[in-house]
């Protein structure tokens, strides 16, 4: 907190010594990790190593017990989501990240919610521009969308929301390889105009080939972080994943 | 058939307006507002306030009620409730409670406690539709504005923005909170809606119905059943059910306007809340699941030393009171002490179960009305009318119970309440039961050859009684049954994956309280001679659970402290105490229902605290909160190998 | 193959449009320990819930020594020799240690709850305090604990039913590097105990303990069994690896 007025140059988000528990049961112990600004980093781990505790804790969906995290030079470990939300940090949440009882337009209308800013038309439009598949489904209500559709839906909205730091958290789970490259190609093109992100992947190899820096988590610790190409040979990433290597 | 549709139509409309009200803050913040009947109240008292006494134009009035007076009330319930949306259902529904008792004696202290005839908002007068069928305006005004109300319910949640935001909190709150939706702006705009039709619900009804303190909440308890159609969250099934609810109701009025059809008329709304309830079971979800349950903080120190304690407590009483006492303040702490033998029921069924009933008053009504119809000429049947209002009271509970035990919190405590409203209707309202509205009396009554018309004797037998139930309950609480109700309320499904029945230990529970509360019942017949049906009404299981709740409903002493804070209400004390004592009573379980141990228990933990405070004796766990953001530590490798 | 000591056939479930489980089949053979993988919201936890009864099935069944108990209460389960843990600590916070254990005891045999024959429930309870090492913190209210002596409480609790097959949800989550190695002696403990053992399903994010202790794995995703087998196998199955590295991860790993 008392580092507010003394910003890192060019890092957009800073964790550090962050922990997190659920109902006394500790999920993260003293993450540290950075997301510099433009850059995408990816943050690996086997399931249950808190790859999406990270995300909310720094969405503010679970509070941290102890550390602190910093977003753009202001302390966010105290704000509530809606609030985070407001700073420019856009969260796909694990799972489907929409409304099913509202209609894809009104889903997508939602981008305009956190700053109050923006017409809610255009952002529709933009969208539709992103995945020409949603035009066609405006009226429709996003729970009777296919699964595919729903992410198309999530990821469209992420970015007409304008975020400053972007955090997917596996995106791609569940879906038919096609519409996984599709929703890479979004990703990579977002990275290309460089929105800053935090990637969350079951796809190992895809996540590190969009990122410019890598994290691996497990059992709530970081065990080894490095430059993709560092990572992809890393041993403690394939022991983390199938218990090889010990 | 025509005029009692419309005159169905025009009810409906009213009680759709309710429900609508009620669903909309339940979906949006998880409360279920047990006080809606007590806001309609206070409003519809406002509006008479403002228009008949101070002679306000009632076009004036209507937009102030509607634009000041909800918004603020509904701000203020949103205060209270906000704090407690991680809190268990059982403190949400006792804070509930607590606020329907706070409207319903705030009320009379404002307004008075009189009467009233409100005439209707709309012109006076008639017109005819078709040949034969009458409408007044009133009737035609009710059913439009309801509907404009609807249909505005309607466009403000899919036409606006706000609409959207709600509907994206009800569909996924987190989600809707990580793309800058403020859920607590859009609770407060549920809120402060609900409110508003709150006030016109309590207004319509009142110049239906006349301005009465205690009909108003129940009139709107009416409204529940529809809720509850809609399973809490469905408003247009609410809607339509309300409407239906009207209809049904004075489509069988057509039929009967006396007797028993009639008081099944009134009947109806509780009676399909209950049917409702059993039949969708467990289908019904809390749209937020409770947290953990509470548990007590109080240290309890030595239980041999507590037992032994409290036995000796019960000898000194026994001793030292009568000489001390006057006469008939002996008389009023035999009462009291009946009436903490029902508490200590709502000890063990609330505090250490976690089931709430209001319905235990309810029990003991069939204890007392059992002893005075068959002990009341011929005292000397009084130990048989005991085990006789036990014998009934039991399978009583036991037909409540079975098919609604597997319901879990609010509905359950939602069952409870439709049941205690049935009695009092279709039972205690039964002339034939009941002696009508003067009661009966009980005046002779006999155990063996001891007379029980002294009241040294109603304090003995009393004492007698409170002190082997209190034993009782302390010594089981000790033992394996004080494991199995710590189990289940703790955590149910390890309790039902370990091999312990849930339904089966709720059940017995609830037959042991419902026994122990009839013979607490019967004790207060014996000590109140005439047994009048309104001390065993819904609103009297209400005050009992407040008061218990205040007293501790962890703490077999919280029974007896339950019993001391009615005993106040029967000592001849200054007006002003009986005027705010209820009032002081709602207002502490508001602020207190997260603190299970009761009151006194905070009370000497706070007074301890300042002690140590004052003392310079620090307790590190207070005065040295971990800090949920810590400064770093300046490790900085990371950032160094990007660009 | 040796006749399963519980089996679920055909299980389904949907919450809403979701589909939790999708025509799930496992068995869990006597006297071993099945491993039960998959990622999160694979649907684990909803089939311990069916297999306990805590949750009826849309569709399938539960067998228990070739016997139906799809409608059997939980309590009845529980009696019947099916105990389980919970992946969020599920205590009786406000009992005292032995005390969680003893209600255990006395709510899996008839009787219990009246006190009936409390002295041999204080012997049973007794034996498995000190065999999980918590005689020190007997006397401690449960609620006040850490997560480590948690699970050992809750595993405690179900060692007191004396359970023919046990069900462990995520019993090392929360837990560092050494209670974990810790854990895994006390669970080969357990099922190695000669005759009396109960089998285990155990549910583990560790793939590392997994991998060492079981002797049989299924692995789920998305609600869908997509491979099952012994340990060696299952470390090579393309779909497995598919599914926890990426399409691409295979080349890379193998
Ligand atoms: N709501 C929850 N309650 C209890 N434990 C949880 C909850 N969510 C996650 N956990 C536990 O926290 C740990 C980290 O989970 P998670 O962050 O979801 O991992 P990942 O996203 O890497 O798969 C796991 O052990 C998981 O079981
Ligand atoms: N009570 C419930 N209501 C709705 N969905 C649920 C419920 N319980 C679990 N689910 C969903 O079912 C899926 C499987 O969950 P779960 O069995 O807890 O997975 P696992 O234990 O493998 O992590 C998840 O998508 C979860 O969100
Ligand atoms: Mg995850
Ligand atoms: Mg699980």
């Amino acid at each position: 907190m008392w580092r507010d007025d003394a910003p890192t140059p060019g890092i957009l988000l800073e964790l550090e010594r962050v922990s997190v528990s659920y109902g006394g049961i500790r999920a993260l112990s003293d993450v540290s990790l950075v997301v510099p600004e433009g850059c995408v980093v990816a943050l690996l781990g086997p399931n249950g190593a808190g790859k999406t505790t990270t995300l909310r804790v720094i969405s503010g969906l679970a509070r941290a017990d102890g550390g602190w995290l910093r977003f753009g030079g202001r302390s966010i470990g105290r704000l509530v989501p809606h609030a985070i939300s407001r700073l420019g940090i856009v969260h796909v949440p694990e799972g489907r990240g929409i409304f099913p009882s509202l209609n894809v337009a009104e889903n997508l209308s939602m981008a305009t919610y956190g700053g109050g800013t923006g017409n809610p038309d255009v952002v529709v439009d933009q969208a539709v521009a992103l995945f020409p598949v949603l035009g066609a489904r405006l009226g429709q209500q996003a729970g009777t969308l296919s699964g595919g559709e729903q992410q198309m839906l999530a990821l469209a909205r992420a970015f007409v929301a304008r975020p400053r730091l972007l955090m997917l958290d596996e995106i791609s789970m569940g879906l038919a390889p096609l519409v996984t490259a599709q929703l890479f190609d979004a990703i990579r093109r977002g990275a290309a105009a460089g929105i800053s992100m935090l990637l969350v992947e079951q796809y190992v190899d895809a996540a590190l080939e969009l990122a410019d820096y890598g994290y691996v988590l497990e059992k709530g610790r970081i065990v080894d972080m490095g430059e993709p190409a560092d990572l992809r040979t890393s041993a403690a990433l394939t022991a983390a994943y199938l218990g090889a290597g010990r | 058939m025509l005029p009692y549709i419309i005159l169905g139509l025009f009810a409906g409309s009213i009680y759709a307006l309710a429900s609508l009200g009620i669903v909309l803050t339940y979906k949006t913040t998880g409360v279920f507002n047990f006080a809606y009947g007590g806001v309609a109240m206070f409003c519809a008292y406002v509006f008479w306030q403002l228009r008949d006494q101070w002679h306000l134009s009632q076009w004036l009035v209507i937009p102030i009620l509607l634009v000041v007076v909800a918004p603020i009330l509904g701000l203020i319930l949103e205060a209270v409730f906000r704090p407690l949306a991680t809190a268990s259902a059982e403190v949400q529904i006792v804070v509930a409670l607590g606020m329907l008792a706070f409207f319903i004696n705030l009320v009379p202290i404002i307004f008075g406690g009189a009467d009233h005839q409100l005439t209707s908002i709309f012109s006076q007068g008639h017109f005819h539709w078709g040949k034969h069928v009458v409408v007044t305006w009133n009737e035609a005004g009710t059913f439009l504005l309801t509907m404009a109300m609807a249909a505005g319910l309607y466009v403000l949640l899919r036409r606006t923005r706000l609409g959207t935001a709600t509907r994206a909190v009800v569909d996924n709150r987190d989600l809707a909170e990580l793309i800058g939706v403020n859920a607590g702006t859009v609770g407060q705009a549920a809120w402060i809606i609900s409110t508003g039709f709150a006030a016109l619900a309590g207004i319509l009804l009142s110049t239906d119905e006349g301005l009465v303190t205690y009909v108003l909440p129940a009139l709107v308890i009416y409204a529940f059943a529809p809720a509850v159609l809609g399973r809490l969250t469905s408003l247009p099934l609410a809607f339509v059910g309300a409407v239906a609810l009207g209809l049904l109701q004075n489509i069988l009025a057509r039929y009967s306007t006396t007797g028993f059809p009639a008081k099944l008329e009134g009947s109806i709304p509780y009676l399909a809340l209950f049917v409702l309830l059993v039949i969708y079971g467990r289908r019904l979800t809390e749209v937020r699941s409770s947290l953990r349950p509470l548990t007590g903080r109080a240290s309890t120190g030595s239980p041999r030393w507590q037992f032994g304690g409290g036995l000796a407590a019960a000898v000194a009483a026994a001793i030292v009171l009568p000489q001390v006492l006057g006469v008939s303040i002996q008389h009023d702490v035999a009462e009291a002490m009946a009436y903490s033998v029902i508490a200590l029921t709502l000890v063990v069924l609330t505090g250490w179960t976690g089931q709430i009933s209001v319905a235990q008053m309810s029990f003991a009504g069939v204890g007392a009305f059992t002893a005075a119809h068959l002990a009341g000429t011929h005292g000397s049947l009084f130990p048989l009318a005991v085990v006789l209002g036990v014998a009934i009271a039991v399978p009583l509970s036991l037909l409540v119970g079975l098919p609604s035990l597997r319901l879990t919190g609010l509905f359950l405590a939602l069952a409870t309440l439709a049941f205690a409203l049935l009695m009092d209707n279709l039972v205690f309202g039964s002339t034939s039961i009941s002696g009508g509205l003067t009661g009966l009396n009980i005046t002779a009554a006999k155990i063996g050859p001891l007379s029980l018309k002294t009241y040294t004797a109603q304090f003995y037998l009393c004492l007698f009684v409170l002190t082997i139930v209190g034993a009782g309950v302390f010594w089981l609480k000790r033992g394996p049954v004080g494991r199995r109700l710590q189990m289940v309320r703790d955590a149910p499904d390890a309790a039902a994956t370990l091999g312990a029945s849930l339904t089966l230990t709720k059940l017995a529970v609830f037959a042991a309280g419902a026994a122990v509360a009839a013979v607490g019942g019967s004790l207060l017949a014996v000590t109140q001679q005439t047994v009048d049906p309104s001390n065993f009404s819904f609103n009297q299981s209400l005050e009992l659970l407040l008061v218990v709740v205040v007293g501790g409903r962890l703490l077999v002493a919280g029974a007896l402290i339950a019993g001391g804070l009615y005993l106040v209400t029967l000592l001849p004390l200054p007006s002003v105490v009986d005027k705010y004592f209820p009032l002081l009573i709602a207002i502490n379980v508001i602020f207190l229902a997260n603190e299970p141990d009761g009151t006194l228990a905070v009370a000497i933990r706070q007074t301890r605290f300042c002690l140590a405070v004052l003392y310079r004796r620090p307790r590190p766990d207070v005065l040295l909160p971990v800090p949920s953001v810590l400064p770093p530590t300046g490790s900085r490798e990371l950032s160094g190998q990007h660009g | 193959m040796v006749e399963p000591l519980l089996a679920a056939t055909d299980v389904t479930v949907r919450f809403g449009g979701l589909v939790a489980l999708d025509h799930v089949d496992l068995e869990v053979a006597p006297g071993g320990i099945t491993g039960l993988i998959g990622p999160n919201g694979a649907g684990k936890t909803t089939l311990f819930n069916v297999i306990t009864g805590l949750r009826q099935p849309n569709q399938g069944r539960v067998l228990l020594d070739g016997s139906d108990i799809s409608r059997w209460p939980t309590q009845r389960r529980a009696r019947a020799g099916v105990a389980r843990t919970f992946q969020r600590l599920e205590l009786f916070v406000g009992l005292s240690v032995r005390d969680n254990l003893l209600s255990a005891w006395e709510a899996s045999v008839s009787g219990g709850v009246f006190g009936r024959s409390g002295a041999e429930g204080r012997a049973r309870v007794g034996e498995v305090l000190s065999r999980l090492g918590l005689v020190s913190v007997a006397d401690r209210r449960a609620g006040e604990l850490p997560t480590g002596l948690g699970r050992m409480v809750e595993l405690g609790r179900a060692l007191c039913t004396r359970p023919r097959v046990l069900l462990l949800d995520e019993p090392s989550s929360g837990l560092d590097a050494a209670e974990t190695a810790r854990f895994r002696d006390l669970l080969l403990e357990v099922v190695g105990q000669d005759a009396g053992g109960p089998s285990v399903l155990l549910v583990e994010h560790d793939v590392r303990l997994v991998m060492e202790v079981c002797d049989q794995i299924t692995v789920l995703d998305f609600g869908k069994r997509i491979a099952s087998g012994p340990p060696e196998e299952i470390r090579d199955d393309p779909a497995v690896i598919a599914a926890y590295l990426g399409d691409q991860g295979v080349t890379d790993v193998a």
